[in-house]
């Protein structure tokens, strides 16, 4: 089914925000089966809310498995929630196959709009749920013999009248959705949160009319926009019966029509109104049912002021003003009653308000504005045509705009920045199922989840974290027996944390297992051709050895790691994002990993270098360090090919100049530098004239009517106007090591 | 072959706009580019060397932050090389999304040339940048050769070249 473009925004925020939940709710799980996490009320709550919410907009979007198995896990936490069943770790398993369940969904509903792939794991998983349901009186079932005996009740599990019956006694106090199973009642629930949503949404947009009229500022327009909006609510009012906020709906619209006359006497009623339609329908949120209290006063104080306008007498006029604050005392009352009801809801509608959803690629859109800004700064503050000259009113100026276009690049990239929280509880999960896959007795510490990094980073360390959080308990931490013959506690100790270094985020991964042997691991890199011998390397760049593809040091293939590839996508990924990969281990203490990565992708910090009259843009990051021919061993090999000596190892030198076909200014070798630089363990030496200095480029994409660039990653523009070609290390070695 | 249109006010515009070329000159000849794929003119620019592409294409310059590829028309057609003066532009054409600039000798005038003065190209020349015209147009006595901007570009990449 292609997905309706109405429902397309809808389905997006859907997929967004179930996935955010269920990550959140996967977290929490995990730190409440390993007792970090207290499953008191308020959690279980948390976690009910969370299911609540996914299964709300499911059945608005038909998404009947989505539902089914969410409203089955909505039973059971209700049940744990009343404590009439105490959570067992059966509970989180069968929770968490909930989840995983909902998520495998996710994807689809995403792309198609469907959630058919689950249709046959969504009755198994409903069933499983249902069976701790139905297993409460014996509470010591094992849940594997609960499901199979739930699988085989397949249907009978489906039959949504069985257990939910007694499910709950006092609507008043939950959301109506929570009292029965009944299909029907849940696509009510959903419409009457559109409803809720829609109403509040116009609502504030009469506001805004009213506001603008309240300034001065009275246009048919604007009325005209606010009467619909009042007029559309009122219609869905008769819809879903509540008949006194169509009643109200239909006073205020009279409000609204009277101050198209420029009349803005009683624009204070009409406020008063639109707050209170505003209370009470937020209301249906938590259970309302639609009635408005003090409805006459409301339509009495509307029909006053329109009166009053009317006449234009000064004493009535007096007591429409009078009397709105009246209301407004009534109203507080109102809202206060319902803060008091369910504070919780109003804090977080409130704070919501406070942030909105923006579609990523404005903010990506953004950000090349504001990296052309800096460029177009740049160059008006840099102009050759100042050269000579002091201008000091355009000196401050210039420095003027540097400062405003800093503070605007800043806030542009701290616009980007999330915090890596979400990616970080995400792991509590996979260490817990490698750990159990394992036996493995572990515990997982995160520190720093709050540090901010951009979006586009926290996409892309997902992946290299599993891997290593995966290495880090099947090769790092011993089992139990071991580690306590060898004096360390039972539990494996497992630490990741991230905080900001010097423009970069630094995520640590750190573990007090075995370590890396560098011995084995050389050994091994010999046995595979990985290098040919290990004269000269120290420890660290050993342990880099276990980043290049096909290296693996387990012993045994397992189902977790040991194929080698982790590693290798470990460092693909980091290197990417452009950042890149530490590994520090003592051997029988533990191994670190610390992924180094700069804070945003679109500036670079590089090294500009000088080739003739050419500019080149190195990244620092692949730059190990630049060296002066001079005292060098450089050797021209029978083939042509030039080598230099450097600490016992030979790396190959690549001409600037041969590999473009430009012409150099350095020829001999004590005229040029030669800058080291290395990817994928490969490295290798360009000579170029002169290194002219270090800064931050923004990097540019080459026009697409060139083609493909061998060896160059795109173009940066320099302060003077020129262009610097940003060179593509990772392509350029493995030419080299091609050719080689 | 029909070009994206920066004026679209009224019929009259559009047909204005139609009729209208720029015409720049290499060495004797002149050539004719319809005005609606050109952006702007402008004089000569700093090029940066890009390596590996056809020898026409120049380089990169920067306009205003934005980084194109120039292309020596003269290279392109096949004529012998000249060097850059003061007279020397880049004409800075847009096709199918694709920003090209075009250096030329020199700049000539923006003309409005009649459906009725065009002529089809003859078709039995194989000569050299034969393919990139799309008619040719007599005015003051003048032969004007009215050349297909899409055709000049060649692919919207330069792949299939390399």
């Amino acid at each position: 089914m292609p997905i309706d473009e109405d429902n397309r925004e809808i389905i997006e925020e859907f997929v967004a925000e179930s996935t955010e939940n269920i990550s959140e709710v996967e977290a929490i799980l995990v730190e409440m089966e390993s007792g970090t996490c207290e499953a008191d009320d308020e959690t279980l709550n948390l976690i009910f809310r969370a299911f609540h919410s996914v299964k709300g907009t499911a059945g608005f979007l038909e998404l009947s498995n989505v539902v089914h198995v969410t409203h089955i896990a909505e039973s059971l936490l209700d049940i744990l929630r009343r404590g009439e069943l105490i959570l067992q770790p059966t509970h989180v398993s069968v929770f968490l196959r909930g989840l995983d369940c909902v998520n495998r969904a996710l994807e689809e509903v995403a792309q198609e709009g469907t959630d058919l792939c689950i249709a046959d794991l969504s009755l198994v998983v409903g069933a499983a749920l249902q069976a701790e349901i139905d297993g409460r009186t014996t509470s010591e079932t094992q849940s594997d013999a609960a499901v199979q005996e739930a699988e085989e009740t397949d249907l009978a599990a489906l039959d949504p009248s069985a257990p939910l019956a007694n499910v709950d006694a006092d609507p008043a106090s939950e959301d109506p959705v929570a009292v029965g199973s009944d299909e029907n009642v849940d696509e009510e629930y959903a419409l009457l949160e559109e409803f809720v949503t829609d109403s509040l949404e116009r609502l504030d947009a009469v506001d805004a009319s009213l506001a603008a009229a309240r300034d001065g500022v009275v246009s048919q327009q604007l009325s005209d926009d606010g009467l619909r909006a009042v007029h559309t609510i009122k219609g869905n009012c008769g819809f879903l019966g509540f008949f006194e906020l169509g009643e109200l709906c239909h006073a205020t619209e009279s409000g609204l029509a009277w101050l198209v006359d420029e009349n803005t006497n009683g624009l204070e009623s009409v406020f008063a109104a639109v707050d209170a339609l505003r209370v009470h329908i937020g209301e249906l949120r938590e259970g309302g049912l639609g009635l408005v209290p003090n409805l006459q006063t409301l339509r009495d104080q509307l029909e006053a002021s329109a009166s009053a306008s009317a006449t234009e007498n000064v004493d009535s006029m007096a007591s429409a003003i009078e009397a709105p604050a009246h209301i407004r005392v009534a109203d507080q009352t109102t809202k206060d009653l319902v803060a008091g009801r369910n504070a919780k809801g109003v804090d977080a509608r409130s704070s919501q308000k406070q942030s909105i959803r923006v579609d990523t690629g404005k903010l990506d859109e953004l950000m090349n504005l504001v990296g052309e800004l800096i460029i177009a700064e740049n160059m008006v503050s840099h102009n050759e045509d100042l050269e000579g000259h002091e201008f000091e009113s355009f000196h401050k100026a210039a420095l003027h705009l540097n400062r405003i276009t800093r503070s605007l690049q800043d806030l542009t990239m701290s616009v980007r920045m999330v915090p890596i929280r979400p990616t970080f509880r995400k792991m509590l999960r996979v260490a817990r199922d490698v750990a159990r896959k394992q036996t493995k007795d572990i515990e997982l510490v995160l520190v720093g989840e709050g540090t901010e990094v951009d979006r586009s980073v926290v996409e892309a360390i997902g992946d290299p974290l599993v891997h290593l959080l995966r290495n880090a308990v099947d090769h790092g931490i011993e089992d139990a027996a071991t580690r306590e013959a060898i004096g360390k506690p039972r539990k494996g100790q497992l630490n990741l944390s991230a905080h900001h270094e010097a423009g970069e985020v630094w995520i640590t991964l750190s573990d007090d297992g075995k370590g890396l042997d560098p011995k084995k691991i050389l050994a091994k890199a010999i046995e595979k051709g990985v290098v040919e011998n290990g004269d000269g390397l120290t420890n660290n760049e050993v342990f880099q050895l276990i980043t290049e593809p096909g290296f693996s040091t387990a012993d045994v293939l397992s189902d977790i790691s040991g194929r080698g590839v982790g590693m290798d996508v470990v460092k693909r990924n980091i290197e990417k994002l452009r950042g890149r990969l530490e590994i520090a281990s003592e051997l029988g203490k533990g191994t670190t990993f610390t992924l180094r990565i700069p804070l945003t992708l679109a500036i670079v910090e590089g090294m500009q270098v000088r080739v003739g009259h050419h500019s080149y843009t190195i990244p620092l990051f692949a730059i190990r360090e630049s060296v002066a021919v001079e005292g060098m061993s450089v050797t021209s090999l029978t083939n042509g090919e030039e080598v230099l000596e450097l600490r016992g190892a030979f790396i190959p030198i690549l001409r600037m100049s041969n590999l473009h076909n430009i012409e150099a200014d350095a020829n001999t070798w004590d005229e040029g530098v030669l800058v080291i630089v290395s990817d994928a363990g490969f490295t290798m030496a360009l000579f170029v004239d002169e290194v002219v200095g270090q800064r931050q480029t923004v990097v540019k994409p080459l026009p697409g009517y060139l083609g493909t660039m061998q060896g160059l990653a795109g173009c940066s523009i320099l302060s003077t106007g020129k262009i610097s070609l940003v060179v593509d290390v990772q392509t350029l070695t493995e030419r080299v090591r091609l050719a080689a | 072959m029909s070009h994206s249109r920066t004026i679209e006010d009224t019929a009259e515009d559009e047909d204005d706009a139609a009729r209208k070329h720029l015409t720049f000159s290499l060495g004797t000849e002149i050539y004719a580019l319809p005005i609606s794929c050109v952006t702007e003119i402008v004089g000569r620019q700093a090029i940066t060397y890009i390596p590996d592409v056809p020898h026409y294409v120049r380089g990169v310059i920067n306009l205003r932050g934005k980084v194109i590829p120039v292309i020596d028309v003269r290279l392109r057609f096949g004529q012998l090389e000249r060097e850059y003066d003061s007279r020397t532009c880049t004409i800075v054409v847009e096709v199918g999304g694709v920003c090209v600039g075009l250096i030329v000798d020199a700049v000539r005038e923006v003309l409005n040339i009649e459906e009725e003065d065009v002529e089809a190209p003859p078709g039995i020349a194989v000569g050299a940048g034969a393919g990139y015209m799309s008619g040719i147009g007599k005015l003051d006595g003048e032969v004007t050769m009215i050349l297909d901007p899409g055709q000049v570009l060649g692919q919207s990449s330069l792949d299939g070249f390399l």
